[in-house]
């Protein structure tokens, strides 16, 4: 089955930021082993990246129902319970996720012109990604409850 | 207040909320009741992440997904089979033996459960074990791989704690050596009470190194970890790096099964299993602000000191604490949320944070084996298509040397601290 293009993009996205995650450290490495020279900067990319790659990756947790969470009691309890419950999980969800979300473009909007100190990676930049987090997961918990709603406990 | 939050939070993660959820839920409820500005949410939620050493957790979460899917997994299963395959327990002393190797490549025991166990359990199988008692044995030689370096969970108690983790890392080797032995030695006393089958002879040195060379750059990459670290030429985030690229290298050069369609696959679970742990970490990071805003850590300090303060009985009192929270929580979130509560009074009393480190995470991994909410168990039972009942009795006998090695690793300091004080 075909993949929506969001979730392809955010897919070779993340991979790409991987890539690069991976190649940094190793590069400060031979920089500093092999040619003595100091590679400026690249702690402060790396973590960079790595605040993108959680945050943007983030809805692909979503859409795959990969959330770390104990499920065992909730598999206990009879079915409509169990559908109340999961349906509660996403209105909660994606309520909280939108609550991050408008925190989010306040703080954004309020650090403007801030930057990191070495490679002045603007402050929005890092915040973009946890716009895309929580915007991405608030918009996928809403498109699963409306989905789980149609379905009915049964299903 | 304060110690609503945490009810809100059991309660949630009790109704099978995500953790993230269970987390922020009544973080956020925290920061808008009491009138907090809201770019503290969005704040310390993004820089949370804002970590180095963190780093390493992805990097090393690609290089056991790299392993199992470029067959660096079968070349080290078969040297295993070939050096320790006619020891009595034959392949149970292969299954053990290869988690060692493996684990000195991934930091994750479910990589080591998801990729190699596969393997060992239907190798075992077809030898004529049974199925339980395969799984079993998989699922309790998983335990070593994340005390033995490299290994995630020690990365994140090491950023939650300010502990170093090149020290935590070393710490955890002699532990690990010693747990295997332990599991070695109640394999070869099962084999030798059930008759379990092994192989026919001793090998051959010819067909021992015969086995050894296709699988020596795979063994060459735990040994240029640690002495990388040993030596001081990588940090334990460079090592994961470098480690990265040469399970590359060796997958595509040297043994030419590595595709690019294998590291995209690998490359997107490593995002997912990455994002939702290090999620949990962003969130945990609101939720330890307030633990540390209404004082609960110093509170419970204050309470746990005035009962006692002797070493010995604060460190049972986290094996207990550690062991039923491995029990319910997965190693991250129980070493997010409950380690900065814990953690203080054990080494405000004198206990070094690097022996607490490994105490903690060494409990957290037995946990893995405990139901109801122990992830390896799930794992292994699926793969091996045994009934959990089944996979519990057959697990039985293997408590006993996990237990004899936490109790080890708990009351004999040197066991973890020997390796960490020649550096320091």
């Amino acid at each position: 089955m075909r993949q929506p293009l969001s979730t392809a993009v955010l897919g070779a996205l993340t991979c790409a930021i991987l890539f690069a995650l991976v190649l940094v450290p190793a590069g400060q490495v031979f920089f500093r082993g092999a040619l003595g020279l100091p590679f400026i900067g690249a702690e402060e990319f790396s973590r960079f990246l790595l605040i993108c790659l959680v945050f943007t990756g983030y809805p692909l947790v979503v859409q795959a129902d990969e959330n770390i969470a104990m499920k065992e009691a909730r598999n206990a309890l009879p079915a409509r319970a169990r559908h109340v419950l999961t349906l509660l999980a996403h209105a909660v969800g994606a309520a909280v996720a939108a609550v991050m979300c408008v925190a989010t473009v306040v703080t954004i909007s309020r650090n403007l012109n801030n930057a990191t100190p070495t490679l002045n990676i603007p402050f929005w930049l890092f915040l973009s990604a946890t716009f895309v987090a929580f915007a991405g997961a608030a918009v996928l918990h809403v498109m699963i409850l409306l989905r789980l709603g149609r379905q009915g406990a049964g299903d | 207040m304060g110690y609503l939050v945490i009810l809100a939070f059991v309660s949630l993660f009790v109704a099978g909320f995500p953790v993230v959820y269970a987390v922020l839920i009544p973080a956020v409820v925290y920061v808008l009741l009491g009138g907090f500005p809201l770019d503290l949410l969005a704040q310390r939620v993004t820089y949370a992440l804002d970590s180095f050493p963190l780093i390493a957790v992805p990097i090393f979460i690609f290089v056991g997904n790299l392993m199992n899917t470029a067959g660096i997994t079968d070349r080290i299963f078969r040297f295993a089979d070939a050096a320790v395959g006619r020891v009595p327990g034959g392949l149970a002393q292969v299954n053990i033996f290869s988690s060692l190797i493996f684990s000195g490549m991934s930091g994750a025991a479910l990589a080591d459960v998801g990729g190699l166990g596969r393997i060992e359990i239907r190798a075992m199988r077809e030898r004529g074990f049974a199925a339980p008692y395969a799984a079993s044995i998989t699922a309790a030689s998983a335990v070593v791989g994340p005390i033995f370096p490299p290994s995630i969970p020690l990365i994140v108690y090491g950023s939650v704690t300010s502990v170093s983790i090149i020290q935590l890392l070393l710490a955890g080797i002699v532990p690990a050596l010693i747990c295997v032995g332990f599991l070695m030695a109640t394999a070869a006393i099962l084999a030798l009470r059930h008759n379990h089958p092994r192989s026919a002879g001793w090998p051959s040195p010819r067909a021992v190194v015969g086995a050894m060379l296709p699988a020596l750059p795979a063994l060459f990459a735990p040994v240029l970890l640690v002495a990388g670290m040993l030596l001081g030429l990588f940090t334990p985030t460079e090592a994961a790096s470098v480690t990265a690229i040469y399970v590359l290298f060796i997958g595509i050069v040297i043994y030419r099964e590595m595709t690019w369609r294998h590291i995209v696959v690998a490359a997107l679970n490593t995002v997912r299993n990455t994002s939702a742990i290090l999620i949990i970490v962003a969130a945990a990071m609101l939720f330890g602000w307030i633990l540390a805003i209404e004082q609960i850590p110093q509170d419970f300090a204050r309470l746990v000191l005035g009962v006692t303060s002797e070493p010995w009985a604060l460190l049972l009192f986290v094996n207990l604490i550690m062991l039923i929270a491995g029990m319910f929580l997965d190693s991250t979130t129980a070493t997010l949320l409950i380690v900065p509560i814990v953690a203080p009074p054990v080494v405000a009393a004198g206990v070094d944070p690097v022996h607490l480190g490994i105490v903690v995470i060494f409990n957290l991994m037995i946990g893995l084996l405990t139901p109801p909410m122990g992830l390896s168990l799930f794992l292994i039972a699926d793969i091996a298509g045994i009934q959990m009942r089944a996979l519990l009795r057959a697990l039985l006998p293997f408590y006993l040397p996990l237990i004899g090695s936490l109790l080890m690793i708990t009351f004999v300091e040197d066991v973890t601290l020997w390796i960490p004080r020649m550096m320091r």
